[in-house]
């Protein structure tokens, strides 16, 4: 027994890939047992191994992308598990690719339905598997904390630096596990009232949810960590941040779309619009100062927060518009 | 028939992808490696053993002839160490009066070993900060601030062994993925002075070394090498054409690390004429900061308020530097001294980093308390 590591003679298993594996079971069995209640389990089946090895190299590709130092060439990424790590936005990627794949392969009818399921069990194992950090030094805060009230949890963890003193490190990925965890609440009320509810819900809704919730708190979580990963060109700007603004626009993009074309343009969507501009407007600045101003962090935070909740109330409020609207009928 | 297909297809492909789950969690338990640790790692160097033994018999040599003669005691950072040795606290000090400065520099005489400061009572000082200073029996630093055509916060190091001049990477190798400031990165490193690297993390240019390793090859910028007796040696863009050059390079002249931002700003004490460079704006003004070699073991560390590349050139010229070379400016640039900052950091507000260099005393003075 280590503080790491299991040991058993001359076995050795980190607590931390113990921990991933619950999360990977529990998305498992939270993606089965959904699509168990909508009727639709085969393609789940299919979809679970699929979007496994897709998650699995999309994580470890961004991961080489971002940090190639680690690695000796592409080749040692994928093939050698001993050195690097992975990053989660690419397993998202990575695995919304492999039911879009799964679809072309017609291996399912119904990819919203799949793509709520999925969501669903990725908030909770997102959330689980947050937690094999805690074992690591990986998804700390750039936030030192000095006062003995908050040198516990949740606030912070201890890590021991080369010179044996022990810094009280926000613990980012332990707010990230408890903030998934209220998403994946979210995401599984609105997913069972469509199932269990008198109004049949629009598919994809909750997948809907799940992008713009996670990808939106991930711009705010990964501005705080000190172990960000950034785009090659350019070391401040993080692709985890960048995914998350592309998803509320994509967001924006589509509800405004969609509804454009079915009930004609109002000024409902102009006011969305110009939320998204202003909320955008305020995380970015707040971007901009908190790299310039540390040290103001729950200033800067607190405002990006603001920002976010108008950038999703832009996006949300679209969205709702479209979500009581009836699902085509199953085939 | 085709409903209860279906559902035996159905029952199969769950049981299947159970299956998958349970054949790939205990392979994902065992291979994954759970990224950067929290127990801190040892260095990759091979530990040199002759040095080792030259030090344990120039040690028991110093004990042995105590009474006869003075044979003086080398002290050195073990090779593998990711740390410094503790700094003794009273061996800081600090005084507005040029006085005190000199008698320090007197006390230093013999880790000096006859090399002139840079440092004397008839500079254009600048009362931003107090002279502050750390003298031991194995580092001598000194801090004040003077004006030029800018503001400049010197510090003058002089060391008595070559690994006592060190680098740190954030998260203690490199590529990973931690950026920390240089303050936090000093203090892990028990640095008695630390300055900004070249922030490598940041771009993809130029050559990278550490611990004897070339970890990146590029040729797009000039290049400071240190090699392991300390001396800074110059490298141009474009010099080192391939890899294999690099490497070669590296071997013959016994490189420990280096460095890549650039451009280089003096040569065997000559100013480096640079029309072009590729990164750091040569014209703009902006906060600088640069490293240069006065003599044996002896350096300066300079960070300008806003001025422009050749300004800083030309004063780390004019102080004497035999091979001088710019480091990463802007809000990077950053002297950090006695649990401080000690030069002015732009908006006042120190930024991640992913790396260091600095100087520590060898001296085990904690361990000798002990």
């Amino acid at each position: 027994m280590s503080q790491i590591a299991f040991v058993w003679n001359d076995v050795s298993i980190y607590w931390s890939n113990l921990i991933l594996c619950c999360a990977l079971a529990a998305t498992i069995l939270a993606a089965l047992g959904l699509r168990l209640l909508q009727g639709k389990l085969a393609d789940a089946a299919l979809y679970l191994p699929l979007a496994l090895v897709f998650g699995f190299f999309g994580a470890r590709l961004q991961h080489w992308y971002c940090f190639y130092r680690q690695y000796e060439d592409l080749r040692q990424a994928l093939t050698d598990y001993s050195v690097g790590n992975f990053c989660l936005t690419g397993a998202i990627v990575g695995a919304i690719l492999a039911a879009l794949l799964l679809r072309l392969l017609r291996g399912t009818k119904d990819l919203p339905g799949l793509l709520d399921a999925a969501a669903c069990a990725g908030a909770l194992g997102i959330s689980v598997g947050k937690l094999s950090t805690a074992f690591y030094s990986g998804d700390r805060g750039k936030m030192l904390f000095e006062s003995a009230f908050l040198q516990r949890l949740p606030f912070a963890t201890a890590l021991t630096d080369p010179a044996g003193n022990t810094q009280w490190r926000s613990a980012v990925f332990f707010w990230e596990s408890l903030v998934c965890f209220v998403i994946f609440l979210f995401v599984l009320a609105l997913l069972l009232s469509g199932l269990v509810g008198k109004e049949k819900k629009r598919g994809g809704m909750a997948f809907w949810l799940f992008l713009l919730l996670f990808g939106g708190v991930e711009i705010i979580f990964d501005s705080m960590r000190y172990d960000s990963a950034f785009f090659r060109s350019n070391g401040f700007v993080s692709v985890a941040q960048v995914f998350g603004v592309l998803v509320i626009a994509s967001g924006l993009a589509v509800f405004s779309l969609q509804g454009i074309r079915q009930d004609g343009f109002s000024l409902s969507y102009p006011v969305s619009w110009g939320l998204f501009l202003v909320g955008g407007g305020i995380m970015g600045y707040m971007e901009y100062f908190i790299q310039r101003h540390g040290e103001r962090f729950v200033f800067a935070y607190s405002v990006m927060f603001l920002g976010l909740c108008v950038c999703l109330f832009a996006v949300i409020r679209l969205m709702q518009e479209r979500k009581a609207e009836a699902a085509p009928a199953d085939p | 028939m085709k409903a209860s297909f279906r559902k035996k297809l159905t029952v199969g492909l769950t049981a299947a992808g159970l299956a998958l789950t349970a054949v790939l969690a205990p392979i994902l338990a065992r291979q994954l490696h759970p990224g950067d640790a929290i127990v801190p790692e040892s260095g990759h160097r091979k530990v040199d053993l002759s040095a080792q033994m030259e030090l344990f018999a120039n040690h028991t040599a110093s004990a042995a002839l105590e009474d006869l003669t003075y044979v003086p005691k080398v002290y050195r950072i073990k090779e593998d160490a990711n740390c410094g040795m503790t700094p003794n606290p009273a061996c800081y000090g600090s005084s507005r009066d040029p006085s005190d400065v000199r008698a320090v520099i007197d006390a230093a005489a013999e880790l000096l070993d006859g090399q002139e400061t840079v440092w004397n009572e008839n500079m254009h000082f600048w009362d931003e900060k107090e002279f502050s200073w750390y003298l031991d029996e194995t580092i001598f630093v000194h801090n004040w601030t003077e004006l030029g055509d800018v503001g400049y916060y010197c510090s003058e190091i002089k060391i008595a062994d070559p690994s006592q001049f060190r680098r740190m990477l954030a998260g203690n190798s490199y590529g990973a993925s931690q950026e920390l400031t240089c303050s936090e990165m000093a203090e892990q490193s028990k640095a008695v002075l630390a300055s900004n690297g070249d922030f490598y993390m940041h771009r993809v240019y130029g050559i990278n070394v550490y611990n004897g390793r070339l970890c990146r090859y590029g040729k797009y910028l000039d290049n400071c090498f240190v090699d392991k007796d300390g001396n800074l040696l110059i490298t141009h863009l474009n010099e080192l054409q391939t890899e294999e050059e690099a490497e070669a390079f590296i071997e013959e002249n016994n490189v420990n690390f280096s460095l890549a931002f650039g451009p280089a700003l003096v040569e065997n004490g000559e100013r480096v004429v640079v029309p072009y460079y590729n990164i750091g704006e040569l014209n703009d003004e902006h906060i600088r900061s640069a490293i240069g070699q006065l003599g044996d073991l002896h350096y300066l560390i300079m960070v300008s308020t806003e001025a422009t590349v050749y300004s800083i050139r030309n004063v780390m010229h004019a102080k004497g530097c035999i091979t001088a070379y710019g480091l990463d400016g802007g809000q990077t640039a950053e002297t950090y001294f006695n649990g401080d900052k000690y030069s002015r950091v732009l908006y006042n507000s120190e930024r991640q980093v992913s790396d260091i260099i600095y100087f520590a005393t060898a001296y085990p003075y904690k361990e000798m308390q002990e």
